[in-house]
């Protein structure tokens, strides 16, 4: 076969030194195979050996840029984020090596081959645990306050609403403002006990009705020794009182200290200040002056007086010449006054040369007056209407000074003076 | 070849000085798109873009002359070009048809220019296409780049006695494959 016989004489006349010339372009002159092969050489190094075209040049070298700026620590990578922001090594880092959905499975290959940065795992456990404490607390917040509230010893305003939330699913609660059902008979008792008189039996008295205003309450009064710093507060007139009836000067003492007894209708006898009536005595605090709230306030006996002034909750029923008073409002028996002053509402009704007074009014019957802020009904020759945080004044006596639209009628007794800060809860009869 | 300047235009590449290494490129990129053309790769651009990468990574531990940095160079080259082999290998592309090709084009040059310029040449190397892979490797890294047997022995990781066979075997098939003239 001539092609095979040809490369062999071929590869066996090219020496080592005939191939070295060949290579290096340095071909002896008279061989024309050899001059040939050196053409050939020659013409692939003319075809190959190519510049590249500009745009291929600069794909390479930006690609080679890029390398360099890897190399060097991520230089042009961050230049050519926008805004120029720098890509913390380590986050880099962490996006590349952490492959989530392993890390999820807690897969323990990749963690002992130690080319895995872990993840701490924040979330998991945390806040279960973190619920379970605060879940543990307020159930023993609950159990707490459930066993307070059905022992009622949990603050009045939250044993409330306690009591009202668990009525609903059928569960009594006391509330807090669980009275004596019999409170004003409770109040009469004490008007009616014989083994105190004076002073101390207006501060039993008083302090009876005012049993339920403790809760109330939000200080003591300041009260003074039992009729020693008595003010005059209005006077009733005897003809309309009782036996007892008052004919002067009556007590604004201090029942009990407990409050400033509003005395009404005291015994004369007791001279000023006690005023707090044995069979008339009153019913009632006023804390903080008179100006204050007097809640809950019960009733008084005979000319005796329930209630508070400003704010006067629940009011109470006076009874002859009583008086009560009260956001409730309260009735008064015969000369007495019901219902509130600055603040009380629902009114009241008076008896005979009652006052009514309230917010919402009132109804005086016989000379009696109603008033109050959205008006009220008087009785016969009584006044009705009025406006003001003021009420009324009394029937036969003078209004208070706050009691601006108050009006009354003459007096029918000696009194009649202002009962000082206490608007419009001024007199009897 | 870069000559007497090579060491200072090694030492500005090392420290990141892009003209440094533009004129590495420079030197470097007509031999080694050359040698992968004429060894047959597929995208002999993309194998370029991936050799020179490899180059600038490794740029910063290298320690030598011009000669072995060349050497290197085609060290990476040679390497890459085995890989893109495999790669083909394993996924052979369809033959790219003509309207395709006239696309790569881009319209600046005819059909059987851009086929010419993939395939690297005319009739020199369709000589190239007689030779084994290891003839072919072993005259283009001696006809292009100027290596030594030692050198391409080193690349190729052969003995230079088996460089040595190479390179008579392949110059034996190329002269009877042009001419059938004996050499004298």
């Amino acid at each position: 076969m001539a092609g095979r016989s040809d490369y062999e004489d071929m590869e066996r006349k090219l020496t080592p030194e005939l191939v070295d010339a060949i290579l290096d372009g340095e071909t002896p002159g008279g061989n024309p195979a050899a001059e040939r092969l050196e053409t050939i050489l020659a013409d692939l190094r003319s075809e190959l050996l190519l510049d590249p075209t500009n745009d291929l040049a600069h794909r390479h070298l930006d690609s080679m840029a890029a390398a360099m700026a890897e190399v060097a620590g991520g230089e042009v990578a961050s230049e050519r984020q926008p805004g120029g922001a720098e890509i913390p090594a380590g986050a880099i880092e962490l996006t590349r090596k952490v492959p989530m959905t392993l890390e999820r499975k807690g897969s323990t290959e990749l963690a002992s081959s130690g080319n895995v940065t872990r993840l701490e795992r924040k979330t998991s456990r945390a806040f279960p645990a973190r619920r379970r404490i605060v879940g543990a607390a307020a159930a023993a917040g609950v159990l707490l306050t459930g066993g307070l509230a059905a022992a009622g010893e949990l603050p009045p305003p939250a044993q409330a609403a306690v009591s009202k939330v668990v009525s609903f699913v059928g569960i009594h609660v006391p509330d807090g403002h669980d009275h004596s059902e019999n409170h004003g008979s409770d109040v009469s008792g004490a008007a009616h006990h014989q083994g105190v008189t004076g002073c101390e039996k207006g501060a039993a008295v008083s302090a009876t009705a005012s049993s339920n205003a403790a809760d109330h309450r939000a200080n003591d009064g300041n009260g003074d020794s039992c009729g020693a710093n008595g003010n005059g507060a209005g006077s009733s007139g005897s003809n309309n009182g009782s036996d007892d009836g008052n004919a002067g000067g009556q007590g604004h003492g201090n029942s009990g200290g407990t409050g400033n007894g509003y005395g009404q209708g005291g015994n004369p006898a007791h001279g000023s200040g006690s005023g707090q009536s044995g069979e008339h005595g009153s019913g009632g605090g006023v804390p903080s002056g008179g100006e204050g709230a007097g809640n809950a306030e019960g009733s008084g006996g005979h000319q005796g007086q329930g209630g508070g002034t400003t704010g006067g909750n629940a009011g109470g029923s006076g009874g002859h010449q009583g008086q009560g008073a009260g956001n409730a409002g309260g009735s008064g028996g015969h000369q007495g006054q019901g219902g509130g002053t600055t603040g009380g509402n629902a009114g009241g009704s008076g008896g005979h040369q009652g006052q009514g007074t309230g917010n919402v009014g009132g109804s005086g019957e016989h000379q009696g007056q109603g008033g109050g802020a959205t008006g009220g009904s008087g009785g016969q020759e009584g006044d009705g209407g009025g406006s003001g945080s003021g009420g009324g004044g009394g029937s036969t006596g003078g209004g208070g000074p706050s009691g601006n639209s108050g009006k009354g009628d003459p007096p029918a007794g000696t009194g009649g003076k202002p009962s000082g800060t206490d608007p419009g809860n001024s007199a009897l009869t | 070849m870069i000559g007497a300047n090579f060491p200072a235009v090694l030492d500005l590449a090392q420290r990141q000085d892009e003209r440094a290494l533009e004129v590495l490129y420079r030197d470097l990129a007509p031999a080694v798109l050359g040698y992968l053309r004429a060894q047959g790769a597929a995208e002999p651009e993309d194998v370029a873009s991936e050799v020179f990468i490899s180059l600038v990574r490794g740029l910063g531990s290298f320690e030598g002359d011009e000669r072995a940095f060349r050497s290197w160079a085609f060290t990476i080259a040679h390497h890459r070009m085995v890989d893109e082999r495999r790669r083909t290998v394993r996924r052979p592309e369809e033959p790219m048809e003509l309207p395709k090709l006239a696309l790569v084009a881009g319209g600046s040059a005819t059909v059987e220019q851009e086929v010419l310029a993939r395939v690297g040449g005319t009739q020199a190397l369709a000589v190239l296409d007689s030779l084994t892979e290891d003839q072919r490797a072993v005259v283009l890294l001696r006809v292009l780049m100027d290596l030594s047997v030692a050198e391409v022995a080193s690349i190729l990781d052969k003995r230079e006695g088996a460089v040595k066979t190479l390179q008579r075997r392949a110059l034996a098939r190329l002269a009877t494959s042009v001419s059938p003239e004996p050499v004298s």
